[in-house]
């Protein structure tokens, strides 16, 4: 099983717990509160990948949720073949999209990039982002549309390969290298007009 | 623009656009390592990523409650789960009860009928 590393500020270790991996074998087998402690742990990384994928604070909760509950269910399965973050991420990335599904529904929802509507305007704020070290980079996201946004942030932030990238968001390879090429072609035009509001008139 | 810029932009295109296998391209290879534009762009980009990459270890919290919620959401899956169970085990007593009662009684008539 991969070793979880160990950080201050991520809620690692706290005094008196058990390690990681011990409490990922305990939850494993089926023990609520080793599970319970997994999620006070994961819980903030969790909410941060969801918010990045739907940029919605209150829909990102509501993912971080169904994604910790349906990792309680799948414990049993987890093999620790991947570390045990990277396998919440996952799960957090099948649930993102299944609760976006289920949210589109009754809207008629229109995947191509051009024709959606993306508010950028509202700044780092919504992705609830305080720093101004990263504040620019993080409203530059914001203004990708939602396609483009899952694919450079699970590459560029989560460092996922494209098979994976592809695989999860029901695309080809190629599909996820195109994608990710015009979001970093977008973010850089993005962030260009915010520097200097001139260059980025004509994308 | 004359067909010497043009030329330029195109190059630095291609070498900007890092197509597999452009490494190999002597000519790709010199431009690269003498066009400042195009280094400067790299540079650009390569800052860009780093920064990307950063964003790695910059988490938002959860809202407040939510690991709690979670818990609580568990919790209660779990205690229906036992109350199914519960309520599944009462069922096949009740279920197995009411059989042995209707063999009794079908028993019992059958013995009154042939004492008849």
């Amino acid at each position: 099983m991969h070793a979880e590393r160990v950080g201050i500020g991520r809620g690692f270790d706290r005094v008196g717990d058990p390690p990681h991996d011990v409490l990922v074998e305990a939850a494993r087998n089926g023990d609520q509160a080793a599970f319970a402690r997994l999620v006070a742990i994961h819980q903030h990384n969790v909410f941060t990948l969801a918010l990045r994928l739907v940029a919605d604070r209150e829909l990102a909760a509501d993912i971080t949720q169904n994604a910790l509950l349906r990792a309680w269910r799948a414990m049993p399965t987890f093999r620790g073949e991947a570390r045990f973050s990277t396998w919440l991420h996952r799960i957090t990335v099948n649930t993102a999209y299944s609760t976006r599904r289920r949210w589109r529904r009754g809207e008629t929802a229109n995947l191509e990039c051009a024709a959606e509507i993306v508010d950028g305007s509202a700044g780092p704020e919504r992705l609830g982002i305080s720093s101004a070290l990263h504040g620019q980079l993080h409203a530059a996201l914001l203004g990708l549309c939602e396609t483009r946004r899952s694919v450079i942030v699970l590459k560029d932030i989560y460092e996922w390969s494209h098979p994976e990238i592809a695989e999860h968001l029901g695309i080809s390879v190629t599909a996820a290298k195109v994608r990710l090429h015009r979001a970093r072609k977008q973010l850089r035009q993005l962030l260009a007009a915010a520097v200097d509001p001139s260059a980025g008139e004509n994308p | 623009m004359n067909s010497r810029a043009m030329l330029r932009d195109v190059r630095c295109a291609v070498a900007l656009a890092k197509f597999p296998g452009s490494g190999r391209l002597r000519w790709l290879r010199t431009h690269r390592a003498r066009c400042l534009p195009c280094q400067a762009e790299q540079a650009r980009r390569r800052k860009l990523q780093r920064q990307m990459h950063d964003l790695a270890e910059v988490t938002v919290p959860a809202p407040t409650g939510l690991a709690t919620d979670v818990v609580y959401r568990l919790d209660r899956h779990r205690i229906e789960a036992v109350r199914r169970e519960g309520s599944d085990s009462t069922g096949w007593m009740v279920a197995a009860a009411a059989a042995a009662g209707c063999a009794m009684a079908l028993a019992l008539a059958r013995r009154a009928l042939s004492a008849v």
